[in-house]
């Protein structure tokens, strides 16, 4: 009966030793990866929390750790955008796209906050980047074509405009941006179709209906 | 002694490794688990290999009979006084909504409010809170504590019958008042059920424990067992594991003529047992309960109770330790949660084995009904209520080893720590849930303020609500009870649906998306940023379609 409990008491040390070696072996694999991800998520929580400051930091002390962390470092850089810190957002977005140069959604952002700080050659760059690898998604399209009329390109700008409505029916701010685009190739009963629809869409649009009572003095926003 | 004192310590050091290194999401989750059963495992082979040495238990000094109430009135309220802060949280915006709609206490008591479940006694306290205190939180709170206090005492008393000694029921009832395991029943109101059923199990306990001393035969003496046990039955489904406890309790007992009750004793736990699940049949047509899918983790694997363990003897909030610590220190204090575990395991060839069998036994019967729940939470985080019952026999084994070896300043020092560290914790640990509370009373008053605006002739607005907060480091929000949420606060039916991805919590964006919107519904969406509700789509004559991706 001894030999039997000395038995079960070293099987359970051996055992644990195993788990212990199966553990270990996926920490090194995982380590960076796996902790990162509950930093980034728990950040994420802290942010919808609005403890905005706290997840930045704890981000930022992550990143120090594992500075090639792509999930910490889009968090990082998503909510700095977010809380309008454009500059540094910029710096992350460009490392987030430095390390997967396929997310549409980071090379949208970026496009966004590079046109915040008057870069438009480039935010046009990676918003047409964004709509290479998103083409189905309206907003890239939108933001696309808003670019591309202060850039004084209103073909382009049309075609953005009108895939914009295309692919998103739904938001007002799509069919007000292809007023300006058809406005801008003096098509002006497109344009007034295009405020109508905005209008049908969202009744309460100042932007639209001053368009409209006012003869289309219409200026894209940023 | 030697290689079983290494062999734990080694296990327990494994384990307080793999808690702070073994994130629940990765593919090798499983193995926390399986370090505890090795645990377990060898405090079972080493405790038997080293056989039992009794001491002589000295009387312990105990300068008044009411000291231990005293005491533990103490424990069970001050640590929580924190929690008389916390409001109304997810669930139970539904309890109390449903209670103010019900006309009488019996329509309280069958309430639809959570149709999967029949828990009449936790209802009607909702109702007799909404009609006497006015639905008030502070109210609720009070009860809460006044029960968990209650719990405490009877922990106690049965502790000290159960180990024979003042000094080791005591020590157990502390343990259990202050754990922090308990803080998700005793400050989240929607899990009142849990201190309900676990005041009226043990009053089961108790009362056969009291006709077992005054060795009475007959049947009469067993009815208020089997009272409380129905009520227990009536306050959670969880109380149904107690006939099995009863049944053990009794088959480890010594004395001459107690284990002849057997029969008895089971038989009636049984019938009453069988009348209530054919009750619970007819009312729920089913079992109830949550659907769950079988699988070998919770079905077949022990892993509910051994968590428990685990939990028991490392309370560490993975989420608030990984924000307010640095790893080091984390394993510093997981370190000394090891010794201290490693100082029980010393201790346990001066407990008499039938009484450790019960204190395992009655944790792994006791952790039955919840054995089917995939639980994989820890101290204060979401589900650590199925806790509650099950670590009194965690708490009893506590009280025992210091009856044993607590006979010493040396003896008692340790545990002295032990209890002051899970104060700090299970005050540390409430902080989430007032977060919470603030978030929760922001986004209502965002609701209110909303419903105001937009409320018409035509009458208030019909809203679906996206993006809401669900919880904060494990201290639930709304999850689905938004809607009671906004009723109980504007006081009037408003028509509220809420968006979110998870499961059973609403509709999901996708269908959201699809859904065309008429005149006087809003789809609304909770800014975290600016702490309000903004407008994302209006309803119109037309249908205006949106995707997920495309919403701003």
């Amino acid at each position: 009966m001894k030999t039997i409990l000395r038995g079960l008491l070293i099987a359970s040390l051996l055992g644990a030793g195993a788990i212990s070696a199966i553990i270990g072996r996926s920490e090194s694999q995982q380590h960076s990866l796996v902790f990162a991800m509950q930093v980034a998520s728990g950040a994420q929580k802290l942010y919808e929390a609005g403890q905005y400051e706290i997840a930045r930091k704890a981000l930022e002390e992550q990143l120090e750790a594992t500075p090639d962390s792509l999930i910490v470092q889009r968090e990082l850089a998503m909510q700095l955008a977010a809380t309008g810190q454009v500059e540094a957002a910029v710096q992350h977005l460009e490392k987030v796209l430095d390390l997967d140069s396929d997310d549409a959604a980071a090379a949208a952002v970026l496009g966004r906050m590079l046109l915040k700080l008057g870069d438009i050659s480039e935010a046009e760059r990676w918003q047409r980047r964004a709509v290479e690898l998103q083409p189905e998604n309206g907003m890239h399209h939108l933001a696309l074509a808003r670019t591309l009329l202060k850039q004084q390109h209103p073909e382009e700008a049309l075609t953005s405009a009108r895939n914009a409505v295309r692919l998103a029916p739904g938001v007002a701010e799509a069919h007000i941006l292809l007023a300006l685009a058809s406005r801008s190739v003096e098509d002006e009963p497109a344009a007034r179709a295009a405020l109508e629809d905005a209008l049908a869409i969202d009744p309460d649009n100042v932007e639209a209906s001053n368009a409209l009572a006012e003869g289309f003095d219409l200026q894209p926003n940023d | 002694m030697l290689l079983f004192i290494v062999v734990c310590g080694v296990i327990l050091a494994c384990y307080a490794w793999a808690l702070i290194v073994v994130d629940p999401q990765q593919p090798i989750w499983w193995t926390r688990q399986v370090l505890l059963l090795c645990l377990v495992v060898a405090a079972i082979a080493g405790r038997s290999l080293v056989g039992f040495h009794p001491v002589t238990r000295p009387k312990h000094p105990i300068w008044h009979p009411a000291l231990p109430y005293f005491l533990i009135v103490l424990a069970a309220i001050l640590p929580y006084m924190p929690s008389l802060r916390v409001g109304f949280l997810s669930d139970d915006f539904g309890l109390a909504w449903a209670a103010r709609e019900a006309d009488s206490a019996l329509d309280a008591m069958t309430s639809e409010a959570f149709i999967s479940f029949f828990r009449p006694i936790p209802l009607l306290l909702w109702w007799i809170g909404d009609r006497v205190w006015h639905g008030n939180s502070l109210g609720y709170h009070v009860l809460s504590l006044l029960v968990h206090t209650v719990n405490s005492i009877l922990v106690f008393l049965l502790g000290r019958r159960l180990i024979g000694s003042v000094l080791g029921g005591l020590l157990a009832a502390l343990v259990f008042a202050i754990h922090p395991l308990h803080i998700e029943p005793v400050t989240w109101l929607a899990a009142n059920s849990d201190l309900l059923c676990t005041s009226f199990c043990l009053a089961s306990l108790l009362a056969l424990e009291r006709r077992l001393a005054t060795n009475t035969t007959r049947f009469a003496g067993i009815l208020a067992s089997l009272t409380f046990f129905i009520l227990a039955l009536f306050s959670k489904e969880a109380a149904f594991a107690l006939p099995a406890i009863a049944i053990l309790r009794l088959a480890l007992d010594e004395r001459p003529g107690i284990r002849a009750r057997l029969r008895t004793v089971g038989g009636a736990y049984l019938v009453v047992l069988l009348a209530y699940g054919a009750f619970r049949f007819s009312i729920l047509r089913g079992i109830g309960g949550y659907s769950l899918p079988l699988s070998f983790w919770n079905t077949v694997f022990p892993s509910q109770p051994l968590l428990v363990i685990g939990d028991f003897f490392f309370p560490i909030h993975t989420t608030l330790f990984s924000h307010e610590f640095n790893r080091w220190l984390q394993y510093v204090i997981a370190g000394l949660m090891a010794a201290a575990g490693l100082w029980w395991m010393i201790a346990l060839h001066r407990v008499p084995g039938r009484r450790l069998w019960l204190w395992l036994g009655f944790l792994f019967l006791a952790s039955v009904p919840t054995w089917l729940f995939r639980w994989q939470g820890s101290a204060a985080l979401e589900w650590s209520r199925f806790a509650y019952l099950p670590t009194i026999g965690l708490c009893w084994l506590f009280g025992d080893l210091y009856a044993a070896r607590g006979q010493n300043r040396r003896g008692a020092f340790p545990a002295f720590v032990i209890l002051v560290g899970l104060i700090v914790l299970t005050l540390w640990y409430q902080t989430p849930w007032i977060r919470a509370t603030r978030l929760a009373n922001e986004t209502i008053a965002a609701g209110v303020s909303l419903v105001t605006q937009l409320t018409t002739s035509a009458g208030p607005p019909s809203l679906y609500v996206a993006d809401l907060p669900q919880e904060i480091h494990g201290a639930p929000v709304f999850a689905n009870c938004y809607p009671q949420a906004l009723n109980l606060a504007t006081g009037q039916f408003i028509t509220t649906q809420v968006v979110s991805e998870r499961p059973r919590a609403g509709i999901h964006p996708d269908v959201m998306a699809a859904t065309p919107l008429r005149p006087g519904e809003y789809l609304v969406s909770w800014d975290a940023q600016k702490g309000d509700l903004r407008i994302i789509r209006t309803g119109t004559s037309r249908s205006a379609l949106i995707s997920p991706e495309e919403m701003p």
